[in-house]
């Protein structure tokens, strides 16, 4: 079965970017959903099951803290890895994501690289496929 | 302070525009916002985003439009892309550039950043209060873009 991936960004272009690059790092099958914000985000949970959250910190309504804070403490949602992908880089902000329990945090801008080291770190690899890393590397 | 600030305005701006647009680029740091031409450009795209913490201010890029379009198009990986889409770019950009910055500059302090947002040439004469200011002129190989940041006083 194919992971399900919810992408959550105040910034559409950001999501397609980070949907596309998922996809190159070998999870091509994946399904994704898309969210603007924590809110829009926690109204998808309760309809979908989700293997990962990636989520960005600064987005209005709900910010990523917020959210990943909201995950924590329903029983249920708490299981599901959230990984944090953000311009936000003090040693105390990283530092408070892993402490409330994201799964990982990965600083923008990323590489490809980056992206697909991390969810290989929470999720494994890609599903059916051993993901074989060209010379080239992989491109946005 | 303003010379570190300067240098990590620098760095953020190539990190982001390097790593995902794959833009070369050159600075020209001592170059005015006045003198750079770029407030009298048809058409420039601006957006601002304001911060907090250790410093307090506004940071703005800003961009011609056909640039943003092409620098759109490029990073979506679409060949036509909407001004929704353009302006969802820009915003991310300077989001980027200012979180980056700042964990540069000093990754110890904790800054605030605030939600980027589109703003007209009237707002950022508005943002131009005479407090301290700091421009970097941004050239790439498609054209001249813009970084001002001013510090509150």
């Amino acid at each position: 079965m194919a992971f399900k991936i919810l992408v959550v960004d105040d910034s559409q272009p950001m999501r397609a970017v980070i949907i596309k690059t998922i996809r190159a790092a070998g999870y091509g099958d994946a399904e994704f959903l898309e969210a603007a914000n924590g809110r829009d985000a926690l109204a998808q949970v309760g309809k979908h099951w989700l293997d990962i959250v990636i989520t960005d910190y600064n987005m209005p309504d709900m910010n990523g803290m917020e959210m990943l804070a909201a995950f924590k403490k329903d029983p249920v949602l708490a299981s599901i890895p959230v990984l944090m992908v953000t311009t936000e880089g003090s040693r105390e902000r990283v530092e408070a994501f892993l402490r409330m329990g994201a799964a990982g945090y990965i600083k923008k801008p990323f590489t490809p690289e980056k992206i697909r080291e991390k969810l290989m770190s929470i999720l494994g690899a890609p599903h059916g496929e051993a993901f074989e890393k060209s010379d080239a590397g992989l491109d946005f | 302070m303003e010379k570190l600030l300067k240098k990590a305005m620098q760095a953020s701006i190539s990190e982001v525009l390097g790593t995902m647009f794959y833009m070369p680029l050159e600075f020209e740091t001592q170059e005015s916002l006045e003198h750079s031409g770029l407030l009298k450009t048809p058409g420039m795209q601006m957006a601002s985003l304001g911060f907090k913490g250790a410093l307090s201010g506004t940071l703005v890029f800003l961009v011609p439009r056909d640039l943003l379009q092409a620098m759109t198009a490029d990073f979506m990986g679409e060949r036509v892309v909407s001004a929704e889409q353009m302006a969802g770019t820009l915003k991310e950009i300077a989001n980027m550039v200012a979180g980056n910055t700042f964990s540069t500059y000093d990754s110890a302090k904790e800054f605030c950043l605030g939600i980027p947002e589109l703003i007209t040439p009237s707002r950022m004469a508005s943002l131009r209060s005479g407090g301290k200011e700091i421009f970097l002129l941004v050239e790439s190989v498609e054209g001249s873009m813009g970084v001002w940041m001013g510090l509150d006083s």
